[in-house]
């Protein structure tokens, strides 16, 4: 435990040198929480910055993905075999540079990054050999593999960095990656295997940048028949049918020898959250990515299946408030929503189990964490009674907007609060519209009462989650919510270092979160898979992303 | 689909000499007279009827969450089961048809009254209002109805009055065709010329003559309009498209029993079969209709 | 004939405009706007600036419509703004699934429907007859979507027979393909062998009645001889018709048999389109829906009109 607590030490330092928030930006699941697993359940973490081409995502992988198998595969892996992957929703654009949320299941098939996060966030190398940084930490040399291929034949060379950290920060680019790659003031490359990142102030937040910095074929990503997405990955990305798959073959060149075990990979766009596991319960798939919670602990409750549930937590289910309109302006009619929220039954009847009723944004693994303040708001419908009185609204209503994708909890939650609130005497009135709706209303700050959401990144740095997720950003909120001491607790956050007085701000932040209200914390979305028995060798990241060059299937 | 080839062969029964009440009590009898025809006209009434008294019909609350008691299985207390915030099925099925039957009522009256009164002006006068206005009901004629309600309903936002609004316009066409050439056909009869030379107008003519004598195919559209609109407005929700939580159509409650298909089977079943019920009856009524104006048309 | 072929093609030119104006204005005016979609909630305004510039959606709707429209005209719809695929490349990849299912629901419903049919008219009035009535009735009462359901949960979910969802290529592996396409084929054939089953039975019967049967019959040909040679044969000509017709509506009206399926079709393509607010995905394959749908109505118009002279001379303007 001691290097976990070190490792958090050191991320905060890192915070602090960095100074602005922007830097967390380009983290985007690189600051993952330390693992929830004991100990004895990870791997050995793999020595740091070796020039040796080791297996640093497989340290990582088998440790996640013995919380789905308790009992690893014994024996070799077995060559060839298609890997039916179903995930909800199809992917917006073949620029994995722009992929959002939808990216988990293929950004790491078809491309590598020049790092890759251990379970304890250590950099390890990847496409990158071997790292290192001068004394100050300003100047940052990276060797690159040699004998890297991309799917065109081409060799990979420093070049290849050097084009796509520039790409990210194009505007035109659109990626949160830019805010990373801006404090890079320059690049030079020695050698074609060398490359040497510049920086005004010390910058170790570069791994954040460089744990998600696809690499693509600079000579097919920005002309017009750029028709694939073409990586170093273990896969080769053969065909997509919007709406309908994506197909991904081995990539016979890829840079670890005898690796990937798979021949191909189908990835199966589900339009339907509830076939995901239609689908598996009939052979019909291998892996299903966040199916509905309640299917995943039915079907791996037959034995039939492994169930692979994931301890970074990153996104949330919650209520917002805006806070400039009338009745929801009123903080004592907020908190009686909050009051009136059953936590614990959201989580037990529409997350069958695979959740935590907590009223606090922060996973349990977060120094921002408080067990007191989690449970802050417990379900308490007199209370919300005697708050609506206080608050000298009478009959008050209002709207909550939900959307029926991405997932059907959102306006399951918004039925169980309308019900519940309906016996304090406040009406809400439930409008469900398109997800393309919701999000411009959300992003264009046009919501008019309460809505209902997920939001991300909170498995980072607390003050990421107030830099980065939408609905709580300083200045720039849905709720409209804007305090001096908001901004004042979320700047103080991200570069406190002391540990203690850390904690001190991020109390001091909770406790204001959950006075005001504006956003009311539910509880978490854990990210599940579903597998198949003979699945072996399934892996994630610490951000979530799946790793599949070592998977096999056993049949 | 078969109703405007049918419009083309149609062979028009003049009733000119009786009075329109007699005609539609003569129509009614003879609707009822066929068993199909009886059992149609039973079956639509008792949705109905159902939908009506809801309130007193009803076991429980329709929007009551009983706690821990989601998704259970149909028994004594609970009929037909829960749903998956613990409310009582039947009575969710029960209100349910209000909304069927609303929606579809609202639709064919809109899409009635639109196509009846563009049908009526178009065949009479002809030239380029005719041109215009069918050709504007070509076009909604040309989309595919499930895609005109997705349209709506991205423009004006999916809700139970938007869903209605889409399925008026798309009901639309068929009625203004079969009025029009209803009095393509009427308006070159001696009666009309007779009404012209007693110094009738342009409008007296049209609606106190033209219209009673087009009213015996409409009155089977109509039926065929409402089976199609409840059909339609099922399917709309059943994307997602309709009412709005926690009221739920038949269709709405269909879309979420799939998340249910394997815990909750009967969940699938009894909105479904509830719907079958209303499209049944009202198919029936159609043909009977059908069959007591037209007993020449082969059709069954 | 000529004169009203040629009017009948000429009034198809303003309902595709007036289709195509509705399509675009539809889109404009709903809420959503794609270029926020496209460049993500934390796009700069620079890069938000530039997504539009990209898709175009910086000028002003009439240039954005005529732009639109004079590529259109020459069979160029542009392309996605989410996949950057080419509109028709995206079309012809969900055409094959399309045309797959549409073809296997026409065949078994033609299959089902002709039988019941021609039983039906030649027991006209009897029992069988009367069975059949009742049962078509019930097909055209009972909502494909449930169907489909109701199949999943017995097919798939019970009796684990054929798969719940999903398409494999019929190139690719046709065995599992026909696995894949059966229980949405039968999902929509059931209703539309209820509207074959009356249209041939209507049809049929028009001729049985006809003077020229009887003349065949009072001749003594068999009765399956003047079944088949002389009632079937003509009274197949409608028949062929509806059925065109009804094709041309599963190209793109399977939308909710799609969704219950998970089938990559037409239907779903708008669907997506719409959900991302693809303006040109929407506005390319509507038109096309659109179109095919008013070509396939024409030549029905038109073989009616060659069938039956009164349609060609008595109707002004047609209807």
């Amino acid at each position: 435990m001691g290097s976990l607590i070190h490792r958090r030490v050191s991320r905060r330092r890192l915070l602090v040198e960095a100074g602005s928030a922007a830097l967390l930006a380009t983290a985007l699941g690189a600051c993952s929480p330390i693992s929830t697993q004991p100990p004895a359940t990870q791997a050995p973490a793999a020595k740091p910055a070796t020039t040796e081409p080791a297996k640093p995502a497989g340290t990582a992988a088998p440790a996640s993905a013995a919380t789905a198998a308790p009992a690893p595969a014994a024996g070799q892996p077995k060559k060839g075999g298609t890997l039916r992957f179903g995930k909800m929703g199809d992917i917006s654009t073949k620029d994995v540079h722009q992929l959002g949320a939808e990216r988990y299941a293929i950004v790491n098939l078809a491309w590598d990054t020049p790092i890759r996060f251990d379970p304890n966030l250590k950099p390890q190398p990847w496409l990158a050999e071997s790292f290192e940084f001068n004394k100050d930490d300003t100047v940052l040399t990276l060797k690159v593999r040699k004998g890297v291929k991309f799917h065109t034949g081409r060799e990979m060379t420093a070049d290849d960095f050097k084009f796509n950290l520039e790409r990210v920060r194009k505007p035109e680019t659109n990626t949160q990656m830019r805010f990373g790659s801006e404090k890079i003031q320059s690049m030079e490359l020695p050698d074609p295997y060398t490359i040497v990142l510049k920086f005004a102030e010390p910058n170790p937040a570069i791994w954040d940048t460089l744990e998600t910095l696809y690499i693509v074929d600079k000579e097919n990503i920005d002309n017009k028949e750029f028709k694939q997405g073409i990586g170093t990955g273990p896969f080769k990305w053969l065909e997509w049918r919007p709406g309908e798959r994506i197909v991904f073959e081995r990539n016979p060149d890829y840079w670890q020898q005898g690796l990937p075990y798979l021949d191909r990979i189908d990835v199966i766009f589900n339009k339907d959250v509830s076939t995901l596991s239609v689908n598996m319960d009939a052979g019909a798939a291998d892996v299903a990515e966040q199916s509905l919670d309640r299917d995943l602990i039915r079907l791996r409750d037959t034995g039939r299946f492994q169930a692979a549930i994931s301890d970074y937590w990153s996104d949330f289910y919650y209520l917002g408030a805006v806070v400039t309109n009338a009745p929801t302006n009123n903080k004592k009619l907020r908190q009686a929503v909050n009051y009136a929220i059953d936590r614990q039954r959201f989580v037990n009847t529409a997350l069958a189990g695979i959740g935590e009723a907590q009223s606090i944004p922060w996973p349990k693994n977060s120094p921002a964490y408080d067990a007191d303040q989690a449970k802050f708001y417990k379900y308490d419908l007199e209370k919300a009674k005697q708050l609506v009185q206080e608050s000298g609204l009478s009959n008050p209503s209002f709207t909550i907007v939900s959307a029926p994708t991405p997932s059907p909890n959102w306006t399951t939650l918004a039925e169980m609060v309308q019900a519940d609130l309906q016996k304090t005497g406040v009406n809400a009135k439930i409008e469900v519209v398109e997800n393309a709706v919701w999000r411009d209303r959300l992003t264009q700050r046009k919501m008019q009462h309460m809505w209902v959401g997920q939001f991300g990144f909170s498995h980072m740095h607390p003050s990421t989650l107030a830099t980065l997720a939408f609905p709580w950003r300083v200045g720039a909120n849905t709720s409209q919510y804007e305090s001096p001491e908001y901004a004042d607790l979320v700047k103080k956050a991200a570069v406190t270092a002391d540990p203690s007085a850390a904690k001190k701000v991020y109390t001091d932040l909770t406790k204001l979160i959950l006075d005001e209200s504006f956003m009311m914390t539910v509880s978490p979305q854990k990210r599940t898979w579903l597998l198949a028995p003979y699945v072996k060798g399934f892996a994630y990241g610490v951000g979530n992303y799946v790793w599949l060059e070592r998977c096999w299937l056993d049949k | 689909m078969a109703a405007t080839l049918g419009s083309k062969t149609q062979t028009l029964k003049a009733r000119r000499t009786q009075s329109t009440d007699s005609f539609w009590l003569a129509a009614a009898k003879r609707v009822v007279r066929q068993p199909l025809g009886l059992f149609g006209v039973s079956l639509t009434l008792m949705v109905t009827l159902v939908a009506l008294l809801a309130p007193y019909l009803a076991p429980h609350d329709p929007f009551f969450q009983y706690q821990g008691q989601e998704l259970v299985a149909p028994n004594s207390v609970y009929p037909l089961g829960t749903d998956e915030m613990g409310r009582d099925l039947l009575s969710r099925v029960m209100f349910g048809a209000r909304i069927s039957l609303s929606v579809g009522g609202a639709s064919v009256v809109m899409g009635g009254l639109v196509g009846v009164l563009s049908g009526l002006l178009s065949g009479y006068w002809e030239g380029w209002v005719d041109a215009v206005t069918m050709r504007l009901w070509d076009s909604v004629l040309a989309f595919p109805p499930v895609l005109v309600g997705i349209a709506v309903a991205a423009l004006l936002g999916p809700s139970t009055t938007n869903v209605a609004i889409a399925l008026g316009i798309a009901s639309i066409p068929q009625f203004a065709r079969l009025t029009r050439a209803s009095v393509l056909v009427e308006k070159h009869k001696e009666y009309v010329t007779a009404a012209r030379c007693l110094g009738a107008s342009n409008p007296r003519i049209v609606l106190r003559h033209i219209f009673p004598n087009t009213v015996s195919p409409l009155l089977v559209q109509l039926a065929v309009a409402m089976a199609f609109a409840v059909l339609l407005e099922a399917g709309l929700s059943f994307l997602g498209i309709g009412s709005q939580p926690p009221e739920a159509s038949w269709g709405t409650m269909l879309s979420t029993a799939r998340r249910f298909l394997v815990e909750a089977p009967w969940y699938g079943v009894f909105p479904g079969l509830a719907l079958v019920v209303l499209l049944l009856g009202l198919n029936f009524v159609a043909d009977a209709a059908r069959t007591a104006l037209d007993p020449h048309r082969r059709q069954y | 004939m000529t004169a009203f072929v040629a009017r009948r093609l000429l009034q198809t030119i303003p309902v595709l405009l007036l289709s195509s104006v509705a399509i675009f204005l539809l889109l404009r005016l709903a809420p959503g706007d794609p270029a926020q979609y496209i460049a993500g909630p934390d796009a700069s305004a620079e890069g938000l600036a530039a997504a539009r510039r990209e898709m175009g959606l910086d000028q002003p709707w009439p240039i954005q419509y005529a732009v639109w429209l004079t590529h259109a005209v020459r069979g160029d719809f542009g392309i996605a703004f989410v996949t950057r695929y080419p509109v028709w490349d995206l079309v012809l990849q969900v055409l094959p699934a399309t045309i797959e299912l549409a073809l296997a629901a026409l065949i078994l419903s033609t299959a089902l429907g002709f039988v019941l049919g021609v039983v039906g008219a030649l027991r006209e009035g009897q029992f069988v007859d009367l069975a059949v009535g009742v049962l078509n009735a019930i097909a055209l009462g009972v909502p494909n979507f449930w169907l489909g359901l109701i199949l999943i949960i017995v097919f798939a979910l019970v009796l684990r027979w054929l798969p719940p969802s999903g398409h494999v290529d019929f190139v690719r592996d046709p065995g599992q393909s026909l696995r894949y396409l059966t229980l949405p084929a039968i999902t929509l054939a059931v209703q539309l062998s209820a509207v074959l089953a009356r249209f041939v039975r209507a049809s049929l019967l028009d001729v049985l009645h006809e003077d020229y049967v009887r003349t065949a019959r009072a001749k003594g040909l068999p009765e399956r001889s003047v079944i088949v040679r002389h009632a079937l044969r003509n009274a197949l000509i409608p028949v062929v018709t509806v059925m065109g017709l009804q094709f041309g509506r599963l190209l793109g009206g399977a939308v909710i048999v799609e969704a219950v399926f998970g089938w990559p079709g037409i239907g779903s393509l708008v669907i997506t389109g719409v959900v991302a607010r693809d303006y040109t995905v929407v506005q390319g394959v509507l038109t096309l829906l659109v179109t095919t749908f008013v070509l396939i109505n024409l030549l029905t118009d038109l073989l009616y009109g060659v069938l039956d002279p009164a349609v060609r001379l008595g109707q002004k303007g047609g209807a």
